[in-house]
């Protein structure tokens, strides 16, 4: 699902409510099936980084890290003996298997983006948050980071939330809010045309995100 | 998996110029520090040992009366080991030969500490009674060997062996004489000793320095009048209060070692923080918990305290190895040995600094917020407010705790902090007062100014740390080097580089002819020991205050003098020279602090013998330069017949090199002292001493300018922000680079001139307080400070500056990083 409205509309608000990573000043947060505001900070950390990923604009790499390690890392957290081997998996999906070995700085803005998603989906996230991940790209890499980006989350089944204001890249999720004046509305602006809407909502898993309530 | 990351982020972190700078503040400052407790360890230790040795004792009490013999048993109960010494100036006779002698009566064992050397070696601790050591000058004046017999008032005694060295000579005029140690047993045969005559009463004590600490509270409490104690580690006629001097010396510069030090880590460790920001928040989303967090920080500074800590500890035992290789002749051979203590506190310190810093600077990273990575800029840990406080308080701790003095620190921390500040507020003065000078000639003007303002917080300290630093460097290496070249100098010509003393009455005429036949002009004064004891008929303790009793004229004895005329290297202030009998001519600056008047009498006493003289005449007197001088000069015909010693003194130039070892030749007996050699001995020794304070003190600024580096790097997006933000906005990189370099210039330039005006201030005051020196300007300075500033600034500036190019210019203001 894609998540969309103008700078300033809140976005990226709703997303740190949605991620637990801040806290409503009314109301409480439900992600499936847990009340995050139950959750203490710690607790709350633990759950996060078991069942939510993250993509950001930034891709936010660490630069002493190779492309393998940087995808190794939230596995290596947790103390999970495949690490290597599940991150070199998720690096080959992503087409990056002889990058491995590269470090941030010896790879191009889209090659880090890879890496980034191949980090994010190496957990096999329960919910992926995509933070306008092709910000900082020109738009023939964007548009090939957010095929992949769509392909894999197809595989692992995973709830991807896209925040962006691109109506565009929005219309190919399978469903579609707005944020408006701090109300969120399903659908797309009305200037949108709606067949761009139906053409890209196949590959994307419908169930899995009924776990959301807001 | 945490270790792995932390050392790959500080390998990482290494590269970076404030990693580099983080390391180099713990390097500095560990060897510094660890230089520095070292040194002083071991000159603390050395300076107590020699003094021990010159004292004979840890401890004595001296008297010019007879010492109650109760003092023995009260300081038995303290564990003390004790003896006594009498020490009294006699004749002693043999073979018709006469010579005045400082007589040394001792109890076994002797002394208590060092170590009396005679030839052949001693077996008992001191003289067998009926024997004597005497020094080889006694040998040759009396014209007798080891085995011959003299004469000690009534009593004869055998000499057993040459005295070639001992400690507890005593202090003052009574050393010079030759020496001999007698037993105490002996003392009472000889008679010289009747009730009122002049000796003086020692009791030495030695043990360790509780029992001596404790035992010299209980010594001074019962302390009369006319007693003195002294111990080797403080206060003590021979050697003023050098390694107390020497001590707060190194305790001065490692405070400042340690509060640059502590800033420079406090500030790299906040940057550190700040670059962590988004690391933080991305490592805790990928699910790094807090424990895991603050393992991985710990790793960090625990592998820079081990990378950075360990080689300075051991540069600084180098080093201290270095100075005191320098002061090697200064110091007793083999030195005093290194307690592990002293080796292994300097790095713990540091560990120390590192801890109460990195928790300051990393425990706020614990509340990053995963957030910070969506929203750009708007969340920053906050610091508990109680953090800001409780840092400093535990550094300043930290710092008192290694000072051993919590007022000391305070006041000097305070003091520098201070110092600093005004330096540095007066830096942005200059720095401001030179950038309005430039309005009308250089284009960039506006930025500059801009620039100027942005950075004056930076330039305070940074000008205020450079400045304080660089004026006691210039101070120390300008006051030496003036002392040494001036005080020769502005001696005249014809000062006078021989001393003579103990010409004996009978050699007066031939020393004379000998002097004048080489064609040495050279005047003899007969020396007689004397002392003052009334004022216009009253005793000194009612005709002189306290303090006025305490004046160097009164609490000892005098060389008195006599003679027809007033000494040519004396002027006349008050009254006249008079050859009437029993006038006296007296010193300016004696009359002034005893309050003395023409025409008022004093009263003498030597020996047994009382006389009396008027003062008819005040002299000016320069006392150093170099010629027998004098407090009081009687006119002939008053203490004429008394028995006397010569003194003179004369100038030899290169030519009559051989002059003074043909004089001894034929003079035997006489002392001679060559000024020139211990002119050599003072030179030799400043400078000994001035470079290791160099030493230190370069290192000092050396961290001095880490603590620069620091905080350019401080603010170095700011900066790098701005310059891209100029660059995208159409100044070249030229323009971007100057800007930079007249910030440099400025900078440089304030610092210099207010260098020079603060080290030609300081210069003036020790030159015309301390060193009794003409000051003088120095206009090597006004243009080497502030080119050196300049250059050190545009130095710490270009190593952490970075060129922008365009591309990474837009690069940077659109990622927002």
């Amino acid at each position: 699902m894609a998540i969309i409205g103008q700078s300033g509309a809140g976005k990226s608000t709703l997303l740190s409510l949605l991620a637990g990573l801040d806290e409503p000043t009314s109301g409480t947060v439900k992600l499936m099936e847990t009340d995050l505001s139950q959750l203490s900070d710690a607790a709350r950390s633990v759950w996060r980084s078991t069942n939510l990923s993250f993509i950001f604009q930034a891709f936010h790499l660490l630069p002493e890290l190779t492309a393998l390690e940087n995808v190794q890392l939230p596995l290596d957290i947790r103390g999970d003996k495949q690490a290597a081997q599940q991150a070199a998996r998720l690096l080959d999906k992503v087409g990056l298997s002889d990058r491995q070995d590269h470090y941030p700085a010896q790879l191009s803005g889209g090659e880090q983006q890879r890496v980034a998603i191949a980090r994010a989906f190496v957990t096999a996230p329960s919910i992926l948050f995509a933070d306008e991940p092709t910000g900082n790209l020109d738009a023939e890499t964007g548009e090939n980071i957010i095929t992949q980006l769509f392909d894999i989350n197809a595989q692992q089944a995973t709830t991807l939330i896209l925040i962006t204001h691109d109506a565009a890249l929005a219309s190919r999720c399978n469903r579609q809010f707005r944020l408006e004046q701090g109300m969120l509305i399903e659908g797309l602006p009305e200037t949108r045309p709606e067949g761009a809407n139906k053409a890209i909502n196949k590959g994307l898993s419908v169930e899995a995100s009924e776990g959301l309530a807001g | 998996m945490i270790t792995k990351l932390a050392l790959r982020q500080l390998k990482a972190q290494w590269r970076r110029p404030d990693g580099r700078a983080l390391l180099l503040s713990i390097f500095l400052m560990t060897s510094l520090i660890t230089l520095l407790s070292l040194t002083g360890d071991r000159l603390e230790k050395s300076l107590t040992t020699r003094s021990a040795e010159i004292l004979g004792a840890d401890m004595v009490m001296s008297s010019h009366r007879q010492l109650p013999p109760g003092w023995n048993s009260k300081t038995v109960p303290f564990g003390l080991s004790t003896t006594k010494v009498t020490q009294f100036t006699s004749m002693v006779e043999a073979k018709d030969s006469m010579l005045l002698s400082a007589i040394r009566a001792v109890d076994a064992p002797y002394p208590l500490r060092g170590k009396v050397i005679t030839d052949p070696p001693h077996l008992t601790s001191a003289p067998k009674s009926g024997t004597v050591w005497v020094e080889a000058s006694v040998l040759s004046r009396l014209n007798i060997n080891i085995g011959d017999s003299l004469n000690i008032g009534y009593s004869s005694f055998i000499v057993d062996r040459t005295l070639i060295s001992s400690p507890d000579r005593g202090s003052g005029f009574r050393s010079f004489n030759p020496h001999i140690i007698m037993s105490s047993d002996d003392l009472a045969a000889t008679k010289v000793l009747a009730p009122g005559s002049r000796a003086h009463y020692r009791r030495l004590f030695a043990g360790t320095s509780e029992q001596i600490h404790k035992a010299e509270k209980l010594l001074r409490e019962n302390l009369n009048e006319k007693q003195r104690l002294y111990t080797a580690q403080g206060n003590q006629p021979v050697r003023g209060n050098t390694a107390n001097n020497a001590s707060q010396y190194l305790k001065l510069s490692a405070l400042f070692a340690l509060l640059l030090g502590s800033f420079s880590i406090y500030l790299c460790l906040r940057r550190f923080s700040a670059d962590q920001r988004s690391r933080t928040a991305l490592l805790m989303s990928l699910g790094l918990s807090r424990i895991q967090l603050f393992q991985l920080f710990s790793i960090q500074l625990l592998c820079g305290w081990l990378l950075a800590a360990i080689p300075g500890a051991l540069l600084g035992f180098g080093l201290h190895n270095v100075v005191l290789w320098k002061l090697a002749s200064l110091l007793p051979q083999p030195l005093p040995s290194l307690s592990i203590l002293s080796f292994i506190s300097s790095p713990l310190l540091a560990g120390a600094i590192l801890i109460v810093a990195g928790l300051a600077t990393l425990l706020p990273l614990g509340k990053t917020s995963v957030l910070s990575l969506i929203r750009q800029g708007n969340d920053r840990p906050s610091t508990h407010k109680l953090l800001y406080l409780l840092t400093p308080i535990s550094l300043f701790s930290i710092i008192a705790l290694f000072v051993e003095s919590a007022l000391f620190a305070l006041l000097l921390t305070v003091g520098l902090l201070l110092a600093g500040l005004i330096s540095g507020w007066c830096v942005q003065f200059l720095i401001h007062t030179l950038n309005q000078r430039l309005k009308n000639s250089i284009r960039l003007f506006p930025l500059l100014t801009l620039r100027i303002r942005q950075q004056r917080h930076w330039h305070r300290l940074q000008g205020g740390v450079l400045t304080l630093l660089l004026t006691l460097m210039t101070v120390l290496l300008f006051a030496r080097q003036d002392m040494l070249s001036e005080w020769q100098g502005q001696l005249p010509a014809d000062t006078p580089n021989q001393f003579v003393i103990d010409i004996q009455p009978w050699e007066k005429e031939s020393v004379t002819q000998w002097l004048s036949d080489q064609k040495i002009p050279s005047t003899l004064y007969p020396i007689i020991r004397g002392r003052i004891e009334a004022l216009n008929g009253q005793a000194i303790a009612q005709a002189f205050t306290a303090k006025q009793r305490q004046h160097n004229t009164l609490n000892r004895e005098l060389n008195l003098t006599w003679g027809n005329e007033i000494p040519a290297h004396n002027t006349l202030n008050q009254g006249e020279w008079s050859s009437a009998d029993n006038a006296i001519s007296i010193e300016q600056s004696m009359a002034d602090e005893l309050s003395l008047v023409l025409g008022d009498e004093l009263g003498f006493r030597v020996g047994s013998d009382l006389f009396s003289g008027t003062i008819t005449s005040i002299r000016g007197v320069e006392w150093a330069s170099f010629r027998p001088n004098f407090y009081v000069i009687f006119s002939p015909g008053v203490i004429d017949q008394l028995p006397a010693t010569y003194i003179t003194s004369f100038k030899t130039d290169a030519s009559q090199k051989d002059a003074t070892t043909q004089l001894l030749k034929a003079f035997p007996t006489l002392t001679l002292i060559d000024i020139e050699q211990l002119l050599l001995q003072a030179q030799d020794l400043i400078n000994k001493l001035s470079d290791s304070a160099s030493l230190i003190l370069l290192l000092t600024l050396l961290s001095g300018l880490i603590l620069v580096i620091t905080t350019l790097q401080q603010d170095l997006v700011q900066r790098r922000f701005e310059v891209a933000l100029l660059r995208t906005l159409g100044a070249s990189a030229n323009q971007a680079r100057q800007l930079d370099m007249l910030e440099y210039l400025l900078m440089g330039l304030s610092c210099g001139l207010l260098t020079c005006i603060m080290s030609e201030s300081l210069l003036y005051l020790i030159y015309t307080n301390l060193l009794q020196l003409d000051p003088q300007l120095h206009p090597f300075l006004w243009l080497a400070l502030p080119l050196l500033a300049t250059v050190l600034f545009a130095l710490t500036g270009l190593l952490t500056r970075k060129t922008l190019s365009l591309p990474s210019s837009y690069q940077l203001l659109k990622s927002g990083e």
